[in-house]
């Protein structure tokens, strides 16, 4: 059936194909930064303070950046229903010569609750423990990558290296982390108490991360509760003129919405909004080409109207013709759904490979699968629904003649 | 069988209203062969078309082996048409990107009745009218003549009480148009279907049982 029409046919699959691989890509991204895959493999039972708001009272001006020192160690330990809690900073770059050789690297500074909160891989070694930590004991913890930069295909355990002049020992090695996963991401991680003044007891917004891993999904709640209480009377004293601290446990996507929604300056939670922004924008995205295909659909049928009539003729319902188009119309979006996963796959796996985003291996999984083809079958009912309500109510009288509009 | 009681069918396309049947009275038994005659614009095809219920009257009642298809929803008249009911068209309608065997099972789609029993009937009817060798050929490799049968064929396929046929010899030359009404007078007598025949050739019609005839939509005597 496809092959009647072969110009249109291509033509159809080109338009499915395109716009499917541009959905494919951007749910690959969204799973990539979002979605469970090592370290960041706990993330049904992960809360996080990612962003801290400083306001005043009569919303004259503010601070929006991510939480304080002071405001994780003083209102982010002990919480109930916490199985580990951490406090890391956010990444910064560093320089090292080996050899003559310049080095830029990453790096990021974390307590030893860190590697039990995420999930790295250690292909060598092992992380820092608390009492490495309390002993501000140089140890460094690499990536891969780093791995080769410094020590080329040698083992790099027990090794000394030179981060901004200072040295740190090798105790362990990981897999690389994809910069786009910015909480656990860096070249290199080292304990947060060889960061020089990295105790500020008052600083409530700075450039730090709390990762906080609960004992189950069901305790998010207490902990949400528990951590709203604390921070509502927190100490302001060294914040003025501040009168107030914005900060919610809670997962990245949550805070993302927030920020979209209400730049941080409140509590509740914009999830339900962000999703609705997706799904329509993804619809939205869809109905231009819907609508070139719904066009090129109704060409078809409208060709294919001898055929109708004669169907008709011969009994076929209304609903079976339909049920008939509509199949069409979902198999080749199919089609165009596998040959745009291949595409995407390629284009993916170029933009690993060329490391235009650090360290980004774009993984194919179940999750993006279902995706897939929840857009695939979606893009195949949007774009062929209302050409095979046109072949429905196609009187057969009037299709054997061809007096079609 | 088939009864038209004061059948009237108008066309409307914006203010023009035009009256393609008026009054008909009209009974066909079952077994009947029959013709419909009458000049171009007549009523002739719109007739058939309301008798094979791809049309509605405007007025009048139509009734189908005793059945008011005006009580009747789309899907009861399509089961209708699918189940008792056969057309052959002046233009053969076959679709011509599918081969013979194909077209001759469109039918038969529409029914219960398994992927090898449909082609085992499609084999079976198209032998009847002599196109057993030709079950994988498609339209446009046919000749007129063979196409018709073809179209022959795939309305009795499913065995209809009646066949709707709308001048089938009207685009055959006369000797393919002798073997076409050869056939149909077979199946006929063969199988005691009514056939309802429009048609433009006198010499046809007097080999049918009764002759109907319409000018300006209405019956004549």
């Amino acid at each position: 059936m496809f092959m009647r029409r072969r110009f249109m046919t291509f033509v159809n699959l080109f338009g499915i194909t395109f716009t499917l691989v541009i959905l494919f890509m951007l749910v690959a991204l969204l799973d990539h930064v979002f979605g469970n895959a090592s370290p960041e493999a706990n993330q049904n039972r992960t809360l996080g303070l990612y962003r801290a708001n400083l306001v005043r009272e009569d919303d004259a001006g503010g601070v929006a950046a991510l939480p304080g020192y002071g405001l994780l160690d003083r209102y982010g330990r002990d919480l109930p229903a916490v199985e580990a809690f951490s406090i890391s900073t956010l990444f910064r770059r560093a320089i090292s010569y080996v050899e003559g050789r310049r080095i830029e690297s990453y790096i990021k500074y974390t307590d030893a609750a860190f590697w039990d909160v995420l999930s790295f891989e250690f292909i060598e070694g092992k992380p820092f423990s608390r009492g490495e930590v309390r002993d501000s004991l140089r140890y460094a913890v690499i990536n891969e990558a780093t791995r080769e930069r410094f020590f080329g295909s040698n083992t790099a355990l027990g090794k000394p290296i030179t981060i901004d002049t200072e040295v740190f020992v090798v105790m362990g090695v990981v897999r690389n982390v994809s910069m786009l996963r910015i909480v656990p991401f860096a070249d290199v991680w080292l304990p947060i108490t060889t960061l020089h003044d990295y105790y500020r007891p008052d600083e409530l917004a700075g450039l730090n991360f709390g990762l906080i891993l609960a004992r189950s999904p069901q305790d998010f709640d207490i902990i949400r509760r528990a951590f709203s209480a604390r921070i509502a009377s927190a100490d302001m004293s060294g914040n003025a003129p501040y009168d107030k601290v914005i900060a919610v446990p809670e997962t990245k996507f949550d805070t993302m919405a927030r920020l979209v929604f209400t730049q941080g300056k409140s509590v509740a939670s914009k999830t339900p909004h962000l999703i609705l922004m997706i799904v329509l924008s993804g619809i939205v995205f869809m109905i231009l080409p819907s609508i070139n295909l719904i066009n090129l659909n109704v060409s078809r049928i409208l060709e294919r109207s001898d055929e109708i009539g004669v169907r008709k003729a011969f009994g076929a319902s209304s609903a079976s013709l339909v049920l008939q188009f509509l199949f069409e119309n979902l198999l080749l979006s199919i089609i165009g759904g596998i040959v745009a996963l291949c595409i995407s796959l390629l284009v993916l796996q170029g933009i690993s490979d060329m490391g235009i985003i650090p360290y980004a291996e774009f993984q194919f999984n179940y999750r993006i699968l279902l995706y897939m083809i929840l857009i695939t079958v979606t893009f195949g009912l949007l774009s062929g629904l209302y050409p095979a309500w046109r072949m429905a109510h196609m009187e057969p009288i009037d299709a054997l003649r061809g007096r079609v509009t | 069988m088939i009864e038209l009681r004061s059948v009237d069918k108008v066309y409307s396309t914006g203010r023009l209203e035009t009256l393609a049947l008026a009054g008909i009275n009209l009974c066909i038994e079952s077994g009947e062969f029959i013709s419909v005659m009458g000049p171009s614009g007549s009523g002739k095809s719109t007739l058939l078309n309301v008798m094979g219920l791809l049309d509605s009257p405007t007025r009048g009642d139509l009734f189908f082996n005793d059945m008011k298809v005006e009580d009747l929803s789309d899907r009861e008249r399509a089961r209708i048409r699918n189940t008792s009911v056969g057309f052959i068209f002046q233009s053969f309608h076959l679709i011509r990107d599918l081969p013979l065997i194909d077209n001759v099972e469109i039918p038969l789609l529409y029914r219960r009745i398994s992927g090898r029993e449909r082609h085992r009937r499609c084999r079976d009817v198209l032998e009847r009218v002599g196109l057993g060798s030709r079950i994988h050929h498609k339209p446009g490799q046919l000749s007129g003549g063979q196409q018709q049968r073809a179209a022959i064929a795939r309305a009795i396929v499913g065995d209809p009480q009646l066949i709707l046929a709308d001048e089938p010899t009207g685009n055959l030359d006369s000797q393919m148009g002798d073997e076409i009404m050869a056939l149909l007078q077979q199946l006929h007598s063969d199988s005691k279907t009514a056939i309802v025949m429009v048609t433009h050739d006198a010499r046809l019609a007097d080999q049918t049982q009764r002759i109907v005839r319409l000018f300006d939509g209405r019956q004549v005597h």
